[in-house]
């Protein structure tokens, strides 16, 4: 059991990153269409420091929306014959679909993750939700 | 003998300062005009002795000698109460008492895609307290998704033409940067809704530009002498900004920030760039500044001339002094929580409304 909650964390953590270092650099790449003088140094510095600055928001929100979807890919998993690695890798996808598309829906159309405002934008959140999800079933199917 | 004096003067300006600063925050009383109200937004004199007041929800309320009537002024144009848009500012043309012209910014659903929303500006001739020949003046191009930082203050210039702020949408920062578009920019018209010819930007973009670069800009004044013109802006996590500001010039943002984005991302590391303006004041963490005026009253001699700012986060009143020594800034009031406007009353005290569905008009006074 701690193994698979360690691997969850663990999944969500590698999505956070991902997406946080989606949303930099997106911002990062609009800088330099408008020739600001964008360093390598100065994107890797900042991704990192966005690690912390808005890991605190976007962990606990990738946590939380992956933990409900999951509950409902567990019953699937339980009761059918699906197997671990697509149906994680959909739940996560589905549950950055929501990241990306329903909070802001929600929140009367406000992205409060600027890297979910365009539209290759959500598809990334989408396939990093995709990749969480296959880290976790690939990690199950070991047990 | 030297240093004997200059420990006397010294001395004498500390407790002169002393004295100055405590006569400051011991002047003025506060006492409240009127409660209930819903969503305030702005105000006006109409007379020495009625004030207009505008709330979100669209309505204008009335204050006549001191009574808030149940009346509210008629044929007002329906507007988008969501998010942060709604019925907003409300300002008089110079020549009110003889053209009666009235100004109104709000936001607007799009016709037929309910989902967009954009900033109208309208003139109305007032006729008792009814809108008559309501005319577009502007409307902010292209329409939004999110009800957010729609600018929408409004100010006369000498020349009678006047000044509407236009914000950055909030989901499109990046189009403040570009001229094809009213997204973060401040933009000039005569009274009549038509294009000045003296445009700074007339051949580069949108000919309303005045100037560019802008997120959210709230508060809009003139120096006393009508010489300068302030803008005071909300920035993203930090980063709200009091700005000088000029025809045609571009004041950064999102390329320069002093802020992050809300979720703690990198907008930009700058902070400054040749070509880009510099604020002369930026606050690190944010204020959230929500209005701004010039004190032009006679009733505090000390504070004729000076700025003065409210702010909704935590939420208080700021004085602040610009001066060949610098930007000085000083709270005055702190125990009203979010305030949403102050406004020179026409019997040269201050008025203050808070925010809200219950707010309330207040005025400070000499004591």
């Amino acid at each position: 059991m701690l193994r698979k909650i360690l691997l969850f964390l663990g999944a969500m953590l590698l999505v956070s990153i991902l997406v946080i270092a989606q949303t930099t650099l997106s911002n990062f790449i609009w800088l330099i269409q408008v020739d600001m003088p964008v360093t390598f140094g100065i994107v890797i510095s900042r991704i990192f420091q966005d690690i912390f600055t808005m890991g605190l928001l976007v962990y606990p929100i990738v946590l939380i929306i992956n933990l409900l979807i999951f509950l409902v890919a567990v019953l699937l998993v339980k009761f059918t014959n699906f197997s671990k690695v697509i149906t994680y890798s959909f739940a996560g996808g589905v549950a950055m679909l929501l990241l990306a598309i329903g909070i802001p829906l929600m929140g009367g159309g406000i992205y409060g993750i600027s890297g979910a405002r365009s539209i290759v934008g959500k598809l990334l959140f989408i396939l990093f939700g995709i990749l969480g999800g296959y880290v976790y079933g690939k990690g199950l199917k070991k047990d | 003998m030297n240093i004997k004096r200059k420990l006397f003067f010294s001395l004498l300006i500390a407790i002169t300062s002393f004295v100055i600063a405590e006569n400051d925050l011991n002047e003025f009383k506060i006492e409240v005009l009127a409660e209930g109200l819903d969503h305030p937004w702005s105000l006006v004199h109409i007379s020495d002795k009625e004030i207009l007041i505008t709330e979100k929800t669209g309505k204008i309320r009335i204050l006549k000698e001191g009574n808030l009537l149940k009346q509210t002024v008629q044929n007002v144009p329906e507007s988008l109460f969501a998010g942060q848009g709604g019925l907003s500012d409300i300002v008089l043309h110079p020549n009110f008492q003889k053209n009666k012209y009235i100004y109104l910014s709000f936001s607007e659903s799009h016709s037929i895609n309910k989902r967009l929303s954009t900033l109208r500006v309208i003139r109305a001739q007032l006729n008792g307290y009814q809108l008559e020949e309501v005319k577009e003046i502007f409307k902010a191009d292209p329409y939004r998704e999110a009800p957010a930082h729609f600018g929408a203050r409004m100010l006369f210039l000498d020349d009678k033409t006047m000044l509407i702020t236009s914000g950055d949408g909030f989901n499109y920062r990046e189009k403040a940067q570009s001229l094809d578009n009213h997204f973060g920019k401040v933009i000039r018209l005569n009274d009549d809704g038509s294009i000045p010819l003296d445009n700074p930007l007339i051949d580069k973009g949108k000919k309303e530009i005045f100037s560019y670069g802008h997120r959210n800009q709230q508060g809009l004044t003139l120096s006393l002498d009508n010489s300068i013109i302030y803008l005071v802006e909300h920035g993203p996590r930090g980063g709200d900004e009091l700005n000088i500001l000029n025809p045609g010039k571009n004041y950064g943002w999102p390329a320069i920030t002093y802020g992050l984005d809300y979720s703690g991302a990198t907008i930009s590391p700058f902070t400054e760039m040749t070509g880009l303006e510099q604020p002369i004041k930026y606050w690190v963490p944010s204020i959230a500044p929500s209005s701004m005026t010039t004190y032009r009253g006679d009733k505090f001699k000390n504070w004729k001339g000076d700025l003065f700012i409210s702010s909704m986060v935590p939420g208080d009143l700021r004085r602040i002094r610009i001066s060949k020594k610098g930007v000085e800034e000083e709270v005055l009031i702190d125990n009203l929580g979010r305030l949403r406007n102050v406004y020179n009353s026409a019997d040269g005290n201050l008025l203050v409304l808070s925010d809200g569905p219950n707010a309330k008009l207040y005025k400070i006074s000499p004591k």
